[in-house]
């Protein structure tokens, strides 16, 4: 069983902005999804785990180790798939694997080989591997990015909104991939939709403004919104007085109307019925609930 | 519009702080320059329109640098940060993005340079400025401001637009950079540095296709001026005519239409456009293996991992550099950059084997080869800057360093790798050019090709290079900055490698990182001595590498510091520790083991020494009458030995009481004994006055009478480190060695020639001017017989037992005793005190023509011209006996010695010539174009024999130069043209005149008759031209019976001849209504 703790984390960027604002975590094996819009430190709290960047107080264990004093144990053992990576042009799928996994210690040709091509298999890059990698689409180019995280023998995965752009298909494909993974291994998991949580991961957290919001099992947080979600449709001039008056956490557009959630633990008003809440609810409660 | 964007643009380019200091630096440049440039010539201003056109316009050539550097970062900044699918999709029109971009870029280029010459005007107004100085005139600086330096920087900006607007590539625009540079080259290649007196200038055809072509316009500049005299310099701008107009508007029409054709070119849609549409297929038949993943045949397993062992490291190299040669090799940058390579290096050759207007052509040895090749140096670091830029970040310009970083590899190893990347750049060069090098030997017929001596370049060439390699990525490591970082280590190559450091003062040998010690290749003695400073020099540069690269591991990942290891700090240690052993060796063998002066210093010295002895300048000396010594030559350890003795004669009708010794400071004097002549020690005290004069004075208690004679017995030895440099006429060397000797025996009284001769340096120390040269029309002694002050010689020298040793006078006996070689020589009669050693291993060849032994010493790898020479000499003699008289000696020699030996063709002592191997025996006599420079050089050389040395030998006044070298000057004229005919006679007479009148802007015009011996221009070409007029006008056989006349009366022992008594041996053999004309000719100065 791997474990990695985060304690007091904390990291300012040379800017002002306080990304990483004392974070505690503990993830063990098993998918966990970071949840959090756009800027809310998802990224920053991942590249310190890599240990692309040194936090400025605060620790981070990868089973017991502190990585910040030990920089290789987290390197040997970390898969990491940035939000954005770029490759080098006019290299094929095949030969920028290789590169990849000699950096990462893979000494032995015959074993770096078959790895190689079990991946690019597992990810369906086979018939591609003598492809430029900088000509894929955005799913080959995920995929690929995923091939390369598993390269050697991480403990640890980390992959940063590694569905974002692509069509529902290939979100689905990449989505199976993870989840195959995720069993042996700690993998997290960033994103800001909700969905790909919801199907994936055992444990979550929902960060927001370098802060935890919420950590725990998805399912968990489902249950304990039970019968307090309530919907109606309602017109959009209507939206503000109930928006005023009401703890709305979503809104939506539904056929010109108006559907609109709300957290409560009675029936708001009438029209208003209960719906079976999801994890966006959870999400969404957390960030907007008054 | 496109104003919008011009200030958008500019504000783009001057919030930048880089701005400002590019600003800064210009200025510096300008302002600096004023006070360390060497422009002092004599006669002319350093302020003056020539002076200021030329250095403004070498100093528009900095705009290379600075334009490429810019464009790189600038045109195409949109492609790089991604913008350009936003800007390309909004309204902008391609004319007003193109044309603001361009203006700016221009704009900002012209302000730079208007820096510099802002620079140059305050410069020469600081009070500190010493020399010549005339009026200031703005419009001096704007002149070239505008006509050369804005129209050179017009034509960099549009050359790297038009590059960045067709390929989009930053590669492509550094190339463009590049080959602006190589323009420039190519056309300086032609005119072969104008300002200094070359033995074999450019021709006038070669210089007129410069001129035109030059795309800077110096060449133009060059050829506009050439001929300008002092006060044209001083008061003369450059005119819009011929080839300047022609070259203006060329490099002006250029530019212009490649602006136009690359704004054609240009579209807004085909950048960043990727290939997606040939994965299609692909990607179809991918969706339906879709079930597929969760049965593969092959399962993915983990693998253990070994990180940091050896293996690891190597594994992480090796695969670091496939990647980056596989980009390096596989684009299209590179193959340009061979291809101007090919251009610029076989055109340098080409220039080089064809020699120039005097020499014919030079064979196509492995060495002349390997001089041209050291022009790759420079190249191959501007082509290392660039490619560094781009191989260093490589991994962050594409975006995979966040995927590379985490993963468990040394950034040592990274950084190796990147390293050896590179290095290949040059080393591939350079083997590449061996190649050109073997296919130049074999198409100019000289196939000898010395392979060792190609494969020793890697060394001495590549080294440095590579060292340069290591010291450019370590200092962007370091600044971890690209473009800061670029343009540091490009600021730091410039200093320390380029001319332009040297010009502002960065000199020392220390600061000249990787820069090597090494002289030209010469055939005979290759690099000599040199090689030992250069290996220590590279090891010294070395250490500073590695302990920048120790550093700069540091850096590499900035975010966290790691902590000092051990082995770090031991290996850092060592490195410091080695740094600071080699450097202190270098400069305790530099300045300290041999005081280096200033020249600042020298001439204090020097003003010290004509201030205290000044005195002493007409106290009577003795003469020396005999010389007899023993010389032991030492090659291998660059030194010799000298016992020697002299006898000296009190030729005075006055007693001395004390000798003023001299010593030159390249001797060390061990003893010195003076005898009477019973071989008697004789009483007197020895006193050292002041041993940086050379002096010592030697207090006889019993005075010298007249007549009589004493013996002095002296040894002394000399030696060269080659730390310092090697004294031309003192060079004991490997092999080859030449030493006038004489110039390093003991001689006597006030030495002249220690003062300053600098009127300008003697104006600011408020001394008088120097002892006038002796007028013509002094007649003061002219009855008295002269005292020629010539010696008997005799000297029995001793050189290594593979060598032999060459001296003047007839050979009495060669023996063999403790494996040394003994030669024994002796003048057959009295000769000037001036004679020469030399020593290499020879070959010889002999013939006998009217009982002269004519003898050939040369290097066994040089035969080919040795059958000529023989065939020249026999001719020369032939003329030379039948007009002038007999040989006055049984032998004549002519002898090869080093390349490293500079400062003349061949030179003529009593029965010896002396000949530059590359000069005389490299020469490739069948390719000859109606040129012959051996003929030449062995006719002036054997004549002097006539018109030298001990027959017409006179005293120093104004125009004795005249007949000695003018008059060889003469026979040389009449040998070649019995060879050759009239017709190749008259090329050679233009040669002549042209190369007087370069010269005699740099120096005050004196009539032919008057010449000093500092006046070479006007002795030996003017002269020629004059003479050959003279023979023209009243016959050849005329003047020859006139020198006939001058040499019967007027030889050795007999009083010797002024210029006047040349003119009047003239007068007697010329028709009456020709004399004026002929006197004009020699006595008037013609504007």
């Amino acid at each position: 069983m791997n474990l990695l703790q985060i304690k007091n984390l904390k990291k300012t960027y040379l800017n002002g902005v306080q990304a990483i604002n004392d974070i505690s975590l503990e993830i063990t094996n098993g998918m966990f999804g970071l949840l959090g819009a756009n800027g809310a430190g998802k990224s920053s709290l991942m590249r310190t785990i890599v240990a692309l960047q040194a936090p400025d107080s605060g620790n981070i264990f990868f089973n017991g180790v502190d990585i910040v004093q030990n920089l290789l144990f987290i390197r040997q053992n970390v898969g990491y798939l940035p939000q954005e990576f770029g490759v080098y042009p006019k290299i094929s799928a095949y030969l920028l694997l290789e590169h990849l996994a000699i950096l990462k210690g893979i000494i032995d040709k015959k074993q770096r080989n078959e790895q190689i091509m079990a991946l690019l298999e597992q990810t369906n890059l086979l018939n591609d591997k003598n492809k430029e990698v900088h000509t894929f689409s955005g799913g080959m180019r995920q995929r690929f990015g995923i091939a390369q995280a598993l390269l050697g023998n991480p403990k640890i995965i980390i992959v940063d909104e590694p569905t974002a752009g692509l069509d529902p298909q290939e979100r689905h494909r990449f989505n199976n991939l993870l989840s195959e993974i995720g069993e042996q291994i700690i993998v997290i998991l960033s994103t800001h939709i909700v969905e790909d949580v919801r199907d994936l991961c055992t444990n979550m957290a929902i960060i927001s403004d370098g802060k935890v919001l919420l950590n725990g099992s998805p399912t968990h947080f489902i249950e304990e919104l039970q019968g307090k979600i309530w919907q109606k449709n309602i017109s959009k001039e209507a939206f503000l007085s109930y928006k005023q008056t009401m703890n709305v956490i979503s809104s939506r557009l539904n056929a010109g109307k108006l559907n609109i959630h709300v957290y409560a633990p009675t029936q708001p008003e009438s029209g208003f019925s209960l719906v079976s809440p999801d994890l966006e609810d959870v999400y969404f409660s957390q960030l907007f609930s008054k | 519009m496109l104003i919008e964007l011009i200030k958008f643009e500019w504000h783009a380019q001057s919030r930048k702080w880089s701005f400002y200091a590019t600003i800064l630096v210009f200025f510096m440049i300008g302002f600096l320059i004023t006070a360390v440039a060497n422009t002092n010539i004599p006669n002319i201003n350093k302020n003056s329109p020539y002076m200021l056109t030329y250095l403004i316009s070498l100093l528009s050539l900095m705009s290379i640098f600075s334009t490429t550097l810019n464009a790189a970062q600038n045109l195409l900044k949109e492609q790089e940060t991604k913008f350009y699918t936003i800007i390309y999709a909004t309204p902008i029109r391609k004319f007003a993005y193109l044309f603001s971009r361009f203006l700016v870029f221009f704009g900002v280029s012209v302000l730079f340079f208007s820096m510099t010459v802002l620079g140059l005007i305050l410069g020469y107004q600081m009070p500190y400025i010493k020399g010549e100085m005339g009026i200031f005139s703005l419009w001096n600086y704007f002149y070239p401001f505008f006509v050369l330096a804005i129209p050179n920087i017009f034509l960099c900006v549009a050359i790297l637009c038009a590059l960045a607007w067709t390929t989009k590539n930053k590669l492509i625009i550094y190339v463009g950079g590049l080959l602006i540079y190589v323009l420039y080259i190519l056309a300086s290649v032609f005119v072969k540095s104008p300002l200094i007196g070359n033995i074999s200038p450019a021709t006038a055809t070669e210089i007129a296709f410069a001129a035109k072509l030059d795309p800077f316009g110096l060449a133009t500049f060059f050829e506009q001026t050439q001929h300008w005299t002092a006060h044209q310099r001083n008061t003369q701008l450059i005119s819009f005519e011929d080839n300047f107009l022609i070259n203006r508007v060329l490099w002006f029409i250029i530019p212009v239409f490649l602006l136009v054709a690359s704004y054609f070119s240009f579209s807004f849609e085909n950048i960043g456009k990727k290939s997606y549409s040939k994965n299609k297929k692909e990607e179809n038949s991918s969706k339906k293996s879709i079930e597929k993943i969760t049965k593969t045949a092959l399962q993915y397993q983990p693998v253990l991992v070994e990180i940091h062992t050896n293996k690891h490291n190597w594994a992480t190299f090796c695969s670091f550099i496939k990647l980056d040669l596989y980009v390096i090799f596989r684009e299209i940058p590179l193959i340009l950059i061979v291809l101007i390579w090919t251009v610029l290096f076989g055109i340098e050759l080409v220039s080089e084997i064809n020699g120039g207007v005097r020499i014919s052509a030079y064979f196509a040895s492995s060495a002349l080869i390997m001089k041209v090749l050291d022009v790759i140096s420079f190249f191959a670091l501007i082509v290392i800057l660039f490619y560094s830029n781009e191989i260093l970040w490589r991994s962050r310009n594409v975006g995979i360093n966040t995927i590379e970083n985490t993963t468990p590899i040394s950034s040592l190893m990274m950084f190796f790798a990147k390293l050896f990347s590179l290095s290949m750049i040059p080393l591939i060069l350079i083997l590449y050019s061996f190649l050109i090098g073997f296919a130049f030997q074999i198409v100019y017929d000289y196939p000898k090709i010395e392979i060792t001596l190609y494969l020793s370049m890697l060394y001495f060439i590549g080294m440095p290079l590579v060292l340069s390699v290591a010291i450019i990525l370590a200092i962007q490591v370091i600044t971890n900055n690209k473009y800061l970082g670029l343009t540091l280590a490009g600021v730091f190559i410039l200093l320390t490698n380029s001319p332009i450091g040297r010009m502002i003062g960065i000199r020392h040998t220390l600061f000249r990182f990787a820069n090597s010690y090494l002289p030209n290749y010469a055939d005979m003695n290759g690099f000599g001595a040199y090689t030992f400073p250069f290996h220590l020099k590279m090891l010294y540069s070395a250490s500073l590498v590695l302990i920048l690269i120790i550093i700069a591991s540091k850096f590499w990942n900035k975010e966290f510091q790691t902590k000092w290891k051990i082995n770090q700090k031991i290996a850092l240690i060592a490195c410091v520790a080695s740094f600071l052993i080699t450097g202190s060796f270098i400069f305790y063998q530099t300045n300290i083991k041999k005081t280096s002066q200033t020249p600042t210093e020298r001439n204090d010295l020097a003003y010290l020494y004509e201030k205290s002895y000044k005195i002493y300048e007409n106290m009577p000396q003795p003469t020396i009458t005999d010389v007899t010594t023993n010389v032991d030559l030492f090659p291998s350890e660059s030194s010799y030995n000298v016992q020697g003795s002299y006898i000296l004669v009190n030729k005075t009708t006055v007693l001395i009481d004390s000798i003023l010794i001299y010593i030159d400071e390249n001797t060390q004097l061990k003893n010195l004994r003076i005898l009477d002549k019973n071989n008697k020690e004789i009483a007197g005290t020895k006193s050292l006055q002041n041993a940086n004069f050379g002096h010592y004075w030697y207090i006889l208690n019993e005075k010298l009478a007249p007549k009589d004679s004493l013996k002095m017995l002296f040894n002394f030895s000399s030696a060269w480190s080659p730390f310092q440099k090697h004294i031309s006429f003192n060079s004991i060397l490997k092999n080859g060695s030449f030493m006038r000797m004489s110039r390093y025996f003991p001689s006597f009284g006030y030495q002249t020639d220690n003062e300053i001769a600098d009127l300008e340096e003697r104006k600011q120390r408020q001394m008088k001017p120097q002892t006038a040269l002796k007028k013509l029309e002094d007649t003061t002694n002219k009855h008295l017989p002269y005292d020629y002050q010539f010696i008997n010689f005799e000297a029995i020298v001793s050189t290594e037992n593979d060598q032999t040793a060459i001296s003047i006078g007839e050979l009495q006996r060669k023996w063999t005793e403790n494996n040394r070689n003994f030669f024994h020589y002796k003048t057959s009669a009295p000769v000037p005190f001036r004679f020469a050693f030399s020593s290499a291993k020879y070959n010889t060849k002999t013939t006998v023509h009217n009982n002269i032994n004519i003898e050939v010493y040369f290097d066994a790898r040089h035969p080919e011209n040795v059958p000529s020479l023989l065939s020249d000499a026999k001719n020369s003699l032939d003329y030379l006996e039948n007009n002038f008289g007999k040989y006055p000696y049984k032998t004549i020699r002519f002898v090869e010695i080093s390349d490293f030996v500079s400062g003349f063709a061949a030179t003529a002592y009593p029965t010896t010539i002396f000949m530059n191997e590359r000069l005389g025996f490299r020469v490739n006599m069948t390719e000859n174009n109606g040129k012959d420079g051996n003929n030449e050089f062995t006719g002036h050389e054997l004549s002097h024999q006539w018109w030298g040395n001990a027959q017409i030998s006179p005293q120093m006044r104004e125009g004795s130069i005249i007949l000695t070298e003018t008059l060889a000057m003469y026979s040389e004229l009449m040998i070649y043209q019995k060879r050759y005919g009239k017709k190749s006679m008259q090329k050679v007479i233009e040669m002549h005149q042209n190369l007087y009148l370069d010269q005699r802007a740099f120096s005050k015009e004196r009539p032919l008759y008057k010449a000093h011996n500092e006046d070479a221009h006007i002795a030996y070409n003017k002269g020629a031209v004059v003479m050959y007029k003279l023979q023209e006008m009243i016959g050849e056989n005329n003047v020859n019976k006139a020198l006939k006349a001058l040499l019967y009366n007027f030889s050795y022992p007999k009083n010797p001849p002024t210029s006047q008594d040349l003119l009047n041996e003239i007068y007697k053999v010329s028709p009456e209504n020709k004399i004026s004309e002929i006197k004009k000719m020699f006595t008037e100065v013609e504007e």
